[in-house]
């Protein structure tokens, strides 16, 4: 196994999962729980932000472990 | 003794399956009972949140030593596993001026402002971080090895944001992790069977819940997350590995390990790193975990230094 190829791609998806996190983070903090005025509003606001990184981040691991899974698969004969 | 008594799993990644003892999660439990004590001695002051991570570390470990015994259903385990936040909780009912919780750290913000929804998410502190380690427990020294590079960067984050209790807890949950080590590295002489993984993974939440490091444990715990959104993903659930139809990797005759290639098999970070990398053994991808552990940890460094900063 390319221990390093692995360490570099796996190491990547972890940097961007946490800079995406950083970024949520702010943006929930600085702006929605700043500007926004009822609170309630602004639980919901946030929470959804929250998901929606989850559900992209889901969705977007989903579709690289499918796309790597096809990439290595043996061509099916008919 | 575990021989004798037939506690014992076979060792499925080695040729000829050697049947190896399980309950490493009992020396490990030993370890951190002694050093709760000491710790609980020689700093009084933080002598109920020793007794509440005791606690809580206490209840994954019986969860897991009867799942270790009598094998228990995925949901079962994770909703025991729930359950093992009461400690903490009770703590901060009754002990409101000394156990806070609520409004996590978090880089650039200082304190967020999550009260009743932190309330709200709190039984899955404990129960996420436990299960999540024990899903990545998968080979010879990997539970312990990542664990060890994790505690020392709660170690250093607590350092960081001048957190006291952080580093107590962090060094006894070293401490612990570095004397077994040499017994569940390749290959290994016992396994830590779920009570260790499950009591390992509930110490690192009770750390982030008692010292409010807990986006810092999550970043740490990146590896251990991802493996476990892969698995529940491509599982549509939670299940115990005994129930799963086909296996994630495969084990050729010369130990060599490849990733199944079956669209229908669960998907894990063992079997990402098989796709991505090639064929390898459990040497090499004990080694690649550690390494990706170390890019964790190195970021959650980062998190606590961007939380002082901010």
């Amino acid at each position: 196994m390319n221990v390093h190829k692995v360490v570099l791609a796996i190491g990547l998806l972890i940097s961007s999962m946490w800079a995406s996190l950083m970024l949520i983070l702010y943006l929930v903090e600085a702006f929605v729980i700043k500007h926004v005025a009822v609170s309630v509003l602004r639980t919901l606001l946030g929470m959804s932000l929250y998901v929606l990184w989850l559900i992209s981040w889901y969705s977007t691991l989903r579709l690289f472990s499918s796309w790597l899974l096809k990439r290595r698969s043996p061509p099916q004969h008919s | 003794m575990l021989k004798e008594r037939g506690i014992v799993r076979p060792d499925a990644h080695k040729k000829g399956r050697p049947m190896v003892p399980h309950g490493g999660g009992m020396a490990l439990m030993a370890s951190m009972t002694v050093t709760s004590a000491i710790s609980a001695w020689l700093y009084p002051f933080y002598s109920l949140q020793i007794a509440l991570f005791w606690l809580t570390s206490a209840f994954a470990f019986a969860v897991g030593l009867v799942d270790d015994l009598v094998v228990l259903r995925g949901e079962t385990k994770t909703a025991l596993t729930v359950i093992a936040i009461l400690p903490i909780a009770l703590g901060a009912i009754f002990y409101p001026g000394t156990i806070t919780l609520g409004r996590p750290r978090a880089p650039f913000v200082g304190r967020m402002r999550l009260t009743i929804v932190y309330w709200l998410l709190l039984p899955l502190a404990i129960a996420g971080p436990a299960n999540a380690v024990n899903m990545l427990d998968v080979m010879n020294g990997i539970m312990p090895g990542t664990m060890m590079v994790a505690s020392l960067s709660i170690i250093a984050s607590s350092y960081v944001l001048a957190e006291e209790l952080g580093l107590i807890l962090g060094f006894m949950l070293l401490g612990a992790l570095v004397g077994y080590y040499p017994y569940n590295k390749y290959p290994a002489k016992i396994f830590n069977g779920d009570s260790g993984s499950l009591m390992v993974g509930a110490g690192i939440g009770a750390i982030a819940v008692l010292t409010r490091q807990e986006i810092v444990s999550l970043v740490a715990l990146a590896p251990q997350v991802l493996n476990a959104f892969f698995v529940v993903s491509s599982i549509g659930g939670l299940k115990e590995h005994r129930e799963l139809g086909a296996r994630p990797i495969k084990v050729l005759s010369d130990e060599k390990l490849v990733a199944n290639l079956d669209t229908s098999a669960p998907l894990s970070l063992t079997r990402l790193m098989l796709l991505l990398g090639g064929s390898s053994n459990e040497r090499e991808i004990a080694k690649a975990y550690l390494l990706l552990q170390g890019v964790a940890s190195a970021f959650s460094i980062i998190t606590a230094l961007l939380m002082v900063m901010g």
